[in-house]
């Protein structure tokens, strides 16, 4: 979901700069008053390992990259604001380190991975937690990562609609909705099954530090 | 005060950019970025080239290739995108090499220790990763299979992830020794 910045017009990441903005105002509000001193090093920790994760991608054909995020096991063990912010941190390093994905188009990216993934993957938690027990963190990881691509696909569809010149010609992303709906999203659903293994293994092994680690 | 001024101007060229369509003056600006690198142009050019190659490249064929099947000409749209993509991206990684991120996240201590944490344990990360990787590769005469490497893999993966986050602990302790989060907490 690595966006390069000059596929996005001023159209889509200037409103989506506005909500991000609102959005991180919430979460800096948020993680101040519910995460402890103590997990600030945590949530760095998990942030440079959602950074790695992120590097290894793989390009699509119909637009876009596929990657493992790590927002599942961001959000489960931080919440969403938390996710919100850490996201927001890797794709800027990301930018800014690697010129992978852009300034321009963080915002968006960041509302897709952060946000609604996070916020699916919470929500997904919440309701299978009951009935599936540990497959629960699964298939909350896998809907986080199909619902941020879900995101991606649609915002990238609608740059030649929003975007285009007198002749219709696309200014900036040029294909639509349905190139982009299936190219981007169904690459995703094999790597929400990956992200899905990757987020139990590595909750089931967190989980099992602080129980036998900290003592 | 100085990195955060740099880092703002070149949101606002990055914004700027994102609005110009015309091939002329998305060479000037990239000419420009280039000369402002001084030196390391050619090593900026490169590096924002093969960032942006992947993505780029694979949009760029299928478009091309859909347009001249409709009979259409793919060069406008070709030139005048991967300029302004190009040109960007050198514009970002030209201010990554002159701004200090650490010093650009000041405005917030918890942000900058964030920062920090996060820069170090990535450096921490790669480091071993590639330590991992080549004592993995020395080990047999040939190239390891893909079972070998996916299974050396997960396990490189959780003692990492078990390391990093002992080191974040210990990082954490040895600030508050120092009462960082008391100054955090009264700024």
């Amino acid at each position: 979901m690595h966006i390069p910045d000059g596929f996005l017009g001023p159209q889509t990441w200037l409103p989506a700069a506005g909500v991000a903005a609102l959005g991180w105002t919430w979460a800096v509000r948020r993680v101040r008053r519910t995460l402890h001193t103590e997990s600030v090093p945590t949530l760095g920790v998990v942030t440079a390992c959602s950074f790695g994760l992120m590097l290894v991608t793989i390009p699509l054909p119909g637009g876009t990259t596929i990657h493992a995020t790590g927002i599942g096991l961001l959000a489960l063990r931080f919440g969403v604001a938390a996710t919100f912010l850490s996201v927001s941190l890797v794709l800027a390093l990301q930018a800014l380190l690697l010129g992978d994905g852009g300034l321009t188009t963080l915002p968006v990216t960041a509302l897709a991975l952060g946000l609604v993934g996070g916020g699916a993957v919470v929500g997904t938690h919440r309701l299978c937690a009951p009935f599936a027990g540990r497959y629960a963190v699964g298939a909350a990881a896998f809907v986080g990562v199909v619902a941020a691509a879900f995101v991606a696909a649609i915002v990238l569809g609608l740059q030649p609609l929003l975007s285009h010149g007198p002749d219709g010609a696309p200014l900036y992303f040029p294909f639509g909705l349905r190139t982009t709906l299936p190219a981007v999203v169904l690459p995703h659903l094999l790597v929400g099954v990956l992200e899905a293994a990757l987020t139990m293994a590595a909750d089931r092994l967190l989980r099992h530090d602080d129980k036998g680690g900290r003592s | 005060m100085k990195d955060r001024v740099l880092l703002l101007a070149a949101l606002v060229g990055l914004g700027l950019l994102s609005s110009i369509h015309a091939p002329r003056t998305l060479g000037l600006a990239l000419a420009a970025v280039l000369i402002l690198s001084g030196r390391d142009a050619p090593v900026l050019l490169k590096r924002a080239a093969c960032a942006v190659l992947l993505f780029s490249g694979a949009v760029s064929i299928v478009h091309a290739a859909v347009v001249l099947r409709s009979g259409g000409d793919p060069l406008p749209w070709l030139v005048s995108t991967n300029l302004r993509v190009l040109t960007m991206t050198s514009l970002t990684l030209l201010v990554a090499r002159r701004v200090d991120l650490v010093q650009a996240a000041g405005c917030s201590r918890p942000l900058q220790f964030v920062v920090v944490l996060a820069l170090a344990q990535i450096a921490v990360l790669r480091r071993l990763v590639r330590d991992f990787a080549l004592a993995l590769r020395s080990r047999g005469v040939d190239r390891p299979g893909l079972q070998t490497a996916v299974r050396y893999g997960g396990a490189v993966g959780a003692a990492l992830l078990l390391k990093a986050d002992h080191d974040a602990t210990t990082v954490t302790q040895a600030m508050t020794s120092r009462g960082f989060f008391n100054d955090a907490d009264q700024g």
